[in-house]
């Protein structure tokens, strides 16, 4: 990790919890840890413009008992589109939004329609619905995924976790 | 040098491919799931497994969810360990969510890129599963972390 933040001196380093996201405008290095928790990366070349949400569970009109949610970033859909919502008021126009989808692991032996699996087909589908591409994904497997986001660049790594503790269920 | 194969019915698509990838690789190249499967077998049967699978779609013959779910069955049988499998990724112009959730969760393919692409985003994907030099050094998780798998 160190080497990545020195790897760019000019972008500050913010660290995401579930249910945290927005939008950079000045380079920042986002990074953040997922099991089945799913994050979007959104970046927009021309205009020195990113996003990035880390959600812990799929569709918010699942989960919402009483009340709304205080944070829109704690559900992949309304994660995504709250920051394309966002995006749009810049200006931003959906054709110059290259977007990529990271996380979902499933445990071991889990159910065919885990939590990880879910929120990754939340994130396809809605990215879809809204019509903003996804160049590239990284998702699903057994292991945690540990990704860093220079929103200056669009550059990301992920790396995928050894520690057993984010191997298993909770 | 680490071998890959690389897998589509487009000439051109497999050229591009191959340029990304650059000198680190030493290439094969199939132009259908059929003929990616029988290069496959053969690479296992010799001692010499591929260490990278990049895999297109829409093919004749096997299309690339059958070849690539094919693939793993053979991997089984010559006693792989599912940890060990060859890291496999699909390249398509297919963007639609069914197939990039097929790719991934049922197919066998560790990471999916959408064509076109750039070099950057193919190598983005290899470096994610250890085929290329990550810039990530050794640290692993940091203590307090918050998200498991469930």
């Amino acid at each position: 990790m160190q080497d990545l933040l020195e790897r760019y001196p000019d972008h500050r380093p913010l660290f995401l919890n579930v249910a945290q996201g927005g939008i950079y405008e000045t380079p920042t290095i986002a990074h953040t840890v997922l099991g089945s928790c799913v994050s979007v990366t959104f970046f927009v070349p021309n205009r020195g413009m990113a996003a990035i949400f880390h959600a812990l569970l799929p569709r918010a009109e699942e989960y919402r008992l009483h009340e709304p949610d205080p944070s829109p970033y704690k559900f992949v859909d309304t994660a995504i589109r709250t920051l394309f919502a966002r995006l749009e008021r810049r200006g931003v126009s959906r054709y110059e939004i290259e977007c990529k989808v990271f996380g979902g692991a499933s445990a071991l032996f889990a159910e065919e329609m885990s939590v990880g699996r879910r929120n990754v087909e939340t994130a396809f589908t809605t990215l879809s619905e809204l019509g903003l591409r996804v160049a590239a994904s990284n998702v699903g497997g057994e292991r945690g995924r540990k990704i860093v986001f220079a929103t200056g660049t669009g550059e990301i790594f992920v790396k995928f976790l050894s520690n057993p503790a984010f191997l298993g269920g909770r | 040098m680490p071998r890959v194969l690389i897998v589509d019915d487009s000439r051109y698509q497999r050229h591009l491919i191959s340029q990304a990838l650059g000198q680190a690789f030493s290439p094969d190249q199939a132009a259908d799931g059929r003929e990616a499967l029988a290069l496959f077998a053969a690479a296992l049967d010799i001692g010499a497994p591929y260490d990278l699978v990049v895999m297109d779609i829409l093919m004749p013959e096997l299309n690339g969810h059958e070849a690539l779910a094919a693939i793993r069955r053979l991997e089984a049988e010559h006693g792989v360990a599912p940890d060990k499998v060859v890291p496999a990724v699909m390249l398509s112009s297919l963007d639609d969510p069914g197939n990039m959730l097929r790719a991934q969760f049922d197919s066998g393919a560790q990471a999916y890129v959408t064509k076109p692409f750039t070099p950057g985003t193919l190598l983005e994907a290899l470096m994610t599963l250890g085929l290329v030099e990550n810039p990530f050094g050794e640290d692993d998780v940091e203590a307090g972390d918050p998200c498991k798998i469930f």
